[in-house]
């Protein structure tokens, strides 16, 4: 019934071999490749959404000047090397969070899923439950690809404090920028070191070929029986509970696929390292996520991936920066303090550095007459615009590039009209278009017109 | 004396809409602050506002009558109902733990959980994504290989067989160990079909590997654990589509109590009690509930519901900044919480009243938090019931543990604190600040928290929602970020006198502490955090079974043991539906 994925992947596997381009971190040293190109992957695009929470200083972030050539501003100095890889949109909102009920207005909640869904909070979501939301931009074009790929998508984080849910909403809708379908939220692999073993690390070394093999068979057959049970039981279950089985039964079947796709291994076989240890250091972590995505694109394990920097509580305290000692949270709510707006700043130029080393390692590596960064969309945006009042309106977004061509980077394009901003729900579906989705719509405001900012 | 209880308590009672909207003075902010004023704010327990709703619902006071749940649910056909409920990540290592006796928990590496209505074991937060099921496979692979390990001690308890050597024997014992562990794993007992789809999965390896008894039972513990009816606590109905209450199976009731009471699957007596269907009684029922409680278990109550519901999870990850707080360590973060946690346990003893979590003239102590707190040693190191003498140490909010659950790194937050009683003691949620608000005005550097705060929500559209919970959050100023008491904040005196919402004067935390006991928004609260909890789903504030509930905890004298008791036996907890 479920057909292996036709993937490339001995090709992909002999470009890995030998190769290992000199990264900072020696554990993934030898996974990439030194001076090999990418495999040529003819129309193969990857969408990557990198969302920074909490907003940004909406003093410091907005370049002056539109065009080519504008002077960056403060937040966006780390893309100086990379001003021709990006698009800077400006004059944009999130029109979808801000049709929400005005209750609702100012969670940050009500700015991810508004985002990246165009969903609309109904104004009774604080105590409808479970949380439905539509399905995220980046699962949209995981469906339309699925099956190209080992890995169907991909959600990295960067660890952050595991806080309790201390209010009456669900929240959940924080804690991840990828929904699958309205009620099945796809939370980020958090851990490096997991997630490595999980879609790198190929068979273990130390156990015979016989045990892998038995081992493989046991989980095949495992799979297989609970994937029955769970067909069995859902014709018994009410309409609710069924949904939430079908949470359930759609994964088992994605790990099936993954595991007749020939487990982990098959399309980026890595080794090991002996004595990693999860790194203590967050701008280590933050790295350590950088890379593995990169890897996941230059193995095509995946084509679609969204990471989270942080959830929508934004309680890291970024104390590597010089002058922030309190909760990123805390500064959000800035007051117009200068002191407070200087932490900002930091915080996001910051997460802007985060962003352009991962757009830096992309384009190093080459990839048939262009570079892995040529073939990719990547969209930095926020929840929040001005975190003080938590407003949806001049969301921040940088695009880092072409996605194959259809995206004209090099520009800071302001969008929409002096009367009108554009709407971020314009610019997913301008971007799935560009990816060859046949959308014609997207989010709940039904918005039919693709962004021509893009492109223009 | 400014406090004059009676008098706020018949105005609460009255469930008087906060009086913020008295303050207000333009139309122009009215639309936003609504949700401040009155009842409109979200899940506002209108429990005792309802009035004559209380006694005409159910038919009996929870319960408790002969009749039991079927009885009970004549007058009133929809009970309420959640959806299917995953084993949160706390459920799930409990589980292991006793199912399997290992001492992993594999749990922790899952995706964190989603609350609702402030608890993790909230069915409809409890999502499943490929994330958490991949890591659960990895657990389960984990779990079973440990378990079935022939050199471990797991095996000989969990999958006996004589003689193993034999085909026949082997095959015998598989299925004998399917049947007997699969009655404690999907904690209800196998069909036939089911024990041999499951004997078939543990011989699938047969052939191909020749496998050995051990790495059989291997295969099933793993198809075991990552089940459908293991990580679901599955509850069916004769008809999904109904939207009528029903009495749950026996088996299904027997979970419910387990994972209500020790965050944990059935033991062998309560599986029994569902075999013979003792536990469908109210006798029955009662009598496993108060074996339960006697048993160790029972601690996770402690652990998961107060945990929760007074943020002692938080106070337990809370880290100051030690620059600013060099007296603060880990070891006194421990004591704190266990301070509470004791504290609260107490509670369930039997004797107490909920109002003594506030009123209590004894507590925990050990030396070092007794020193912290600067009251005198009780000469031991670890934590013993002690007197305390009257003053700030008395009662809940002069507890490190709650204080510092609300504060921030480097400072206390008023707000926080407010937000915290608000909301987790009286049920009153405070919505989310309004969207677009005008930019507030540089802060000025200087004054105590409390005059900035002052100055902050000066603003009409602010102090809507600060007025609510601000006013608390001032009389606790007299407690630093961790809890400990200073009279002072920068150079300004601290102030703790404060104007209640309802404008009852305050002194101090005692004279807090005192109003708040005597408010019946505080037990009403209660009762619906127990039922939350116990139910694992979000009560609507005119839930018939709620107010049943509210009423039943008022008149059995707001005895904490009692909540306990008689959410167990109430139509809500053993009934259910489908149609949802």
């Amino acid at each position: 019934m479920r057909s292996p994925g036709n993937f490339s992947t001995a090709s992909r596997r002999l470009f890995l071999r030998g190769a290992g381009v000199a990264l900072a971190l020696p554990w993934l040293e030898s996974l990439l490749p030194r001076t090999a190109a990418a495999d040529p992957l003819p129309g193969a695009k990857r969408l990557v959404l990198f969302h920074m929470p909490c907003g940004v200083n909406p003093h410091e972030f907005t370049p002056a000047m539109t065009g080519p050539n504008y002077p960056l501003s403060p937040i966006l100095l780390p893309l100086k090397a990379l001003q021709s890889d990006v698009l800077v949109l400006s004059n944009m909102q999130n029109s979808a969070a801000l049709a929400t009920a005005d209750r609702l207005h100012g969670r940050h909640s009500t700015g991810m899923v508004g985002l990246y869904s165009g969903t609309v909070y109904p104004a009774d979501e604080m105590q409808s439950s479970p949380v439905v939301t539509d399905i995220t931009v980046d699962q949209i074009y995981a469906k339309q690809v699925a099956g190209q790929t080992p890995v169907k998508s991909l959600q990295l984080g960067i660890k952050q404090n595991d806080f309790d849910c201390d209010d009456i909403s669900p929240c959940v809708d924080i804690k991840t920028i990828s929904w699958s379908d309205p009620r099945t939220p796809l939370e980020p692999e958090t851990n490096a070191q997991r997630a490595f073993d999980t879609f790198f690390v190929g068979p273990d070394a130390k156990k015979s070929a016989l045990e892998t093999e038995r081992r493989l068979g046991m989980r095949t057959s495992v799979l297989d029986a609970v994937s029955g049970q769970a067909q069995s039981l859902a014709p018994r279950l009410g309409k609710a509970d069924a949904q939430k089985l079908d949470q359930y039964f759609t994964s088992v079947r994605e790990l099936e696929a993954q595991l007749q796709a020939g487990g982990p291994s098959a399309s980026c076989a890595g080794t090991r390292p002996a004595a990693f240890a999860e790194p203590a250091d967050y701008r280590l972590q933050a790295k350590v996520m950088s890379d593995l995505m990169v890897l996941a694109i230059q193995c095509d394990l995946t084509r679609s991936i969204s990471f989270l920097i942080g959830p929508g509580h934004c309680t890291h305290v970024y104390d590597f920066l010089p002058g922030v000692t309190d909760a990123h949270h805390n500064y959000s709510h800035h007051d117009n303090d200068p002191a407070k707006l200087a932490a900002l700043t930091a915080i996001s130029a910051w997460e802007v550095s985060l962003f352009a080393a991962f757009l830096q390692r992309l384009k190093d590596i080459p990839e048939g007459n262009g570079t892995l960064l040529d073939a990719t969309v990547a969209v930095m945006s926020s929840e929040v615009t001005d975190p003080n009042p938590h407003n949806y309106v001049d969301t921040p977004v940088i695009i880092g590039g072409k996605g194959g061509g259809f995206i004209s980077t090099g520009r800071h394009a302001r969008a929409g009209t002096d009367a009108a901003h554009a709407d971020t729900g314009e610019m997913w579906l301008g971007i799935l278009q560009g990816l060859k989705v046949p959308a014609t719509s997207f989010g709940q405001l039904k918005v039919t017109k693709p962004l021509s900012a893009l492109t223009a | 004396m400014k406090v004059q209880a009676g008098l706020a308590v018949s105005a609460v009672r009255k469930r008087a809409p906060l009086r913020a909207a008295s303050l207000l003075a333009t139309a122009a902010t009215l639309s936003t602050l609504a949700a401040c004023v009155s009842g409109s704010s979200p899940g506002l327990p209108s429990g005792i506002a309802s009035g004559g709703a209380v006694g005409s619902v159910g038919g009996s006071s929870a319960g408790t009558s002969a009749a039991g749940a079927a009885g009970a649910m004549a007058g009133a056909p929809d009970l309420g109902s959640s959806i299917l409920h995953r084993l949160n990540r706390t459920e799930y290592n409990n589980t292991v733990h006793d199912l399997l006796g290992t001492s992993k928990s594999p749990a922790d590496t899952f995706p964190p959980d989603g609350a609702s209505a402030g608890f993790d074991n909230n069915a409809s937060a409890l999502t499943l994504s490929t994330t958490s099921l991949r890591l659960m496979e990895s657990a389960a692979e984990a779990l079973a290989a440990e378990a079935a390990d022939p050199t471990g001690p797991a095996l000989e308890r969990i999958a006996p067989c004589a003689a193993p050597e034999t085909e026949t024997n082997t095959a015998t014992c598989v299925t004998d160990f399917v049947r007997a562990f699969g009655l404690l794993a999907w904690r209800r007992p196998l069909s036939e079909d089911e024990v041999t789809a499951m004997v078939a999965v543990a011989g699938s390896g047969l052939l191909k590997f020749k496998e050995t008894y051990a790495q059989q039972v291997e295969r099933a513990i793993m198809a075991f654990l990552i089940s459908p009816h293991f990580l679901f606590r599955v509850e069916l109905d004769a008809d999904p589509a109904s939207v009528v209450s029903h009495s749950l199976a026996a088996y299904e009731l027997a979970s419910r109590l387990s994972y209500f009471v020790w965050s944990s699957m059935p033991d062998a007596a309560l599986l029994a009690s569902a075999k013979d269907g003792s536990l469908l009684t109210d006798a029955g029922l009662g009598q496993q509930l108060e074996r339960m409680l006697r048993d160790a278990h029972a601690r996770a109550f402690s652990e998961n519901f107060a945990g929760q519901w007074l943020q002692l999870r938080a106070a337990a990850t809370f880290a100051p900044d030690t620059q600013l707080f060099p007296k603060w360590n880990t070891a006194l973060r421990e004591d704190m919480v266990k301070q509470t946690k004791l504290s609260f346990a107490d509670l369930l003893s039997g004797t107490s009243a909920l109002g003594d979590l506030f009123l209590s003239d004894s507590g925990y102590l050990n030396d070092r938090l007794a020193a912290f707190y600067g009251l005198p040693l009780p000469g031991s190191s670890e934590l013993k019931k002690v007197q305390l003498p009257v003053g700030p140490r008395r009662g809940l909010l002069g507890q490190g543990a709650v204080l510092s659950a609300q504060s921030l790194p480097v400072r206390t937050s008023i707000v926080h604190r407010g937000q915290f009683i608000q909301e987790h003691l009286f049920c009153s949620p405070v919505p989310p600040p309004p969207a677009n608000i005008p930019t507030l005005p540089p802060t000025t550097a200087t004054g105590s928290q409390r005059q900035r705060l002052e100055a902050h929500v000066s603003s009409p559209v602010c102090a809507a929602c600060h007025h609510a919970m601000d006013p608390y959050g001032f009389v606790l100023e007299q407690f630093d970020a961790i809890g400990s008491i200073r009279t002072q904040d920068g150079d300004i005196p601290i102030d703790t006198s404060s104007k209640l919402p309802d404008g009852t004067q305050v002194a101090n935390v005692q004279e807090l502490q005192a109003v708040m006991a005597a408010d019946p928004r505080i037990a009403n609260c209660f009762a619906q955090q127990i039922a939350t909890y116990a139910l694992g789903r979000t009560l609507d504030s005119k839930d018939a079974s709620l107010l049943a509930l509210q009423s039943g905890f008022v008149k059995a004298g707001e005895h904490v043991d009692q909540a306990i008791r008689q959410v167990v036996m109430s139509p809500a907890f053993r009934t259910r539906h489908g149609g949802l």
